[in-house]
């Protein structure tokens, strides 16, 4: 047997799925069954590919996301970035948050310094 | 709201009667009931000479020639919609056009009530509490509420349908609700089983919920790897066939089959989807640096029910940076609170001690609060990285 026979059987492969009591139905009602079955094999099939296909979109869609906060964390931006988006088997939501929060520390060092001078200037 | 009232009332003037009717004097009919009516009218009304002679001969000797002639009276009228069938009319109607139609119409009316008893037979589940160390007992209890409930049919149903009829009836909804509990069972037991592929191998902190399909109703996990994964054993009674309808419910049961080949075979497809999408994202943020932070979502469909992943990572180190800034703010303010209290109180502003008191007072909470939230967020976090690495 070649390999695309093969393929080609397995294509057509329903005998596995054929439910009890198949065999008491008339030939008419047989084949019905068997179209039915075949219909919904490709139904499956084509909600596969399509589901693997947002899939495929949301996984490069996050990727990009991820690269451009990847990159305003380079920038040494203080940014939060929400992503979301719809994945063959449900969705997603990812929200980043980072930057480099150090320099807060010398601003409110100076603020406090300010106050407090001025309170000391104030009560004298 | 006056738009939608003149919308309402140009959508209404142009109702037939009876529609208007059943607005103003809306019925009490269950949706089987209205259903049933709705078919048995139709049959009614396109009834052959045959089945209408058939009709009125089961009408006559159920309730007299009297009644009898004011139906064959009053039939083109009712046809025509000139005039409107009284209630006790269509009650009767009810009981007496069945019997004159085919088995497959027959079988047809009957199975208007199938939705209203998978209803009874959810609700039945509604008691149950899901625990993962209970799973079993949870799919036993309702498989017992399925086979043992008593099912509220429309009142029709036992006047029209012989008792070995409707218990055929019944017995082959029990089974193919049963036949639904295993495969659910099955189902929730695969994805229960690959959960350690649904959670991403992350250093943060990862929750997970799971919502049984079947019953519309969240897992609590409290117990993890499964006990007893195989230990299902629903009472499957297989339905016997005696009456006229054998052919419709063999017939039934085999669409039954193939509908639930493609509820599994689509919840495989569901399973490698989900398994796939779950490793993506874990690899997306897996490039995310040490010193950024993540809270990420995921909803996805899984063999037997959803999953929600909640995957975070949180900077420990900003986390504690921000408490000690938080500090460092609470000093100052109770430096400030002293200077500026001494200072107003030696120049004897009072009315400033009331006013900008109040107002360093509330910053001063406020600043208290925001340290214990953080604090209480970095206790939280570790308890949720303690509990996913105790899980998995």
């Amino acid at each position: 047997m070649s390999g695309n026979e093969e393929r080609s059987l397995k294509r057509l492969d329903i005998e596995n799925k054929l439910p009890a009591g198949f065999n008491e139905l008339s030939k008419e009602e047989q084949r019905e069954v068997i179209k039915k079955l075949q219909d919904q094999d490709i139904e499956i099939r084509g909600e596969l590919l399509r589901k693997l296909h947002k899939s495929k979109i949301a996984e490069h869609d996050l990727a990009v996301g991820i690269d451009a906060v990847q990159r305003l964390d380079q920038e040494k931006k203080i940014y939060s970035e929400r992503l979301k988006g719809e994945t063959g088997s449900g969705n997603y939501d990812v929200q980043i948050r980072g930057g480099d929060t150090k320099f807060i520390v010398p601003i409110l060092v100076v603020v406090g310094v300010i106050i407090l001078g001025l309170i000391l200037i104030m009560s004298m | 709201m006056s738009s939608y009232y003149d919308e309402y009332i140009k959508k209404y003037q142009t109702l037939s009667l009876r529609e208007k009717y059943e607005i103003l004097f809306p019925s009490e009919y269950s949706k089987s009931y209205s259903k049933s009516l709705k078919f048995v009218r139709n049959e009614f009304f396109n009834l052959d000479q045959l089945g209408f002679d058939r009709f009125l001969y089961l009408y006559e000797r159920k309730y007299g020639p009297g009644p009898t002639q004011y139906v064959k009276k009053i039939y083109s009228s009712w046809r025509s919609g000139m005039t409107k069938m009284v209630r006790k009319t269509e009650e009767r109607i009810l009981i007496c056009v069945p019997p004159v139609l085919n088995k497959e119409k027959q079988f047809k009316l009957l199975a208007i009530q199938i939705p209203e008893i998978i209803r009874q037979q959810k609700k039945g589940f509604k008691d149950l509490e899901m625990c993962t160390s209970n799973l079993v007992e949870v799919y036993n209890k309702a498989a017992q509420n399925v086979v043992k409930r008593q099912y509220n049919l429309d009142w029709f149903v036992s006047e029209v349908f012989p008792p070995e009829e409707l218990e055929e009836f019944l017995n082959v909804i029990k089974y193919t609700m049963l036949d639904c509990l295993k495969q659910s069972y099955q189902s929730v037991c695969k994805d229960l089983n690959q959960l350690d592929n649904y959670i991403p191998k992350t250093s943060g902190a990862v929750q997970i919920s799971y919502n049984i399909s079947l019953f519309s109703r969240n897992l609590k996990f409290d117990v993890f790897p499964l006990p007893n994964f195989h230990a299902l054993k629903l009472p499957m009674i297989e339905p016997l066939f005696v009456t006229k309808f054998q052919y419709y419910y063999k017939k039934f049961l085999l669409d039954h089959a193939i509908k639930q080949y493609k509820e599994e075979a689509i919840g495989q497809v569901n399973n490698q989807i989900a398994i796939s999408d779950v490793e993506a994202v874990a690899a997306q943020l897996k490039k995310i640096g040490n010193d950024q932070e993540y809270d990420t979502s995921l909803d996805i469909k899984g063999n037997g029910g959803s999953i929600h992943l909640h995957l975070q990572k949180k900077n420990l180190g900003r986390l504690q940076n921000e408490i000690v800034i938080g500090y460092f703010k609470l000093l100052l303010i109770i430096c400030a609170v002293c200077v500026g209290g001494y200072w107003v109180l030696e120049q004897e502003l009072y009315a400033i001690l009331f006013i900008g008191g109040f107002f360093l007072l509330s910053f001063l909470v406020a600043t208290w609060d925001n340290i214990k939230d953080l604090e209480r967020e970095v206790r939280k976090y570790e308890r949720k990285r303690r509990t996913q690495f105790k899980e998995t």
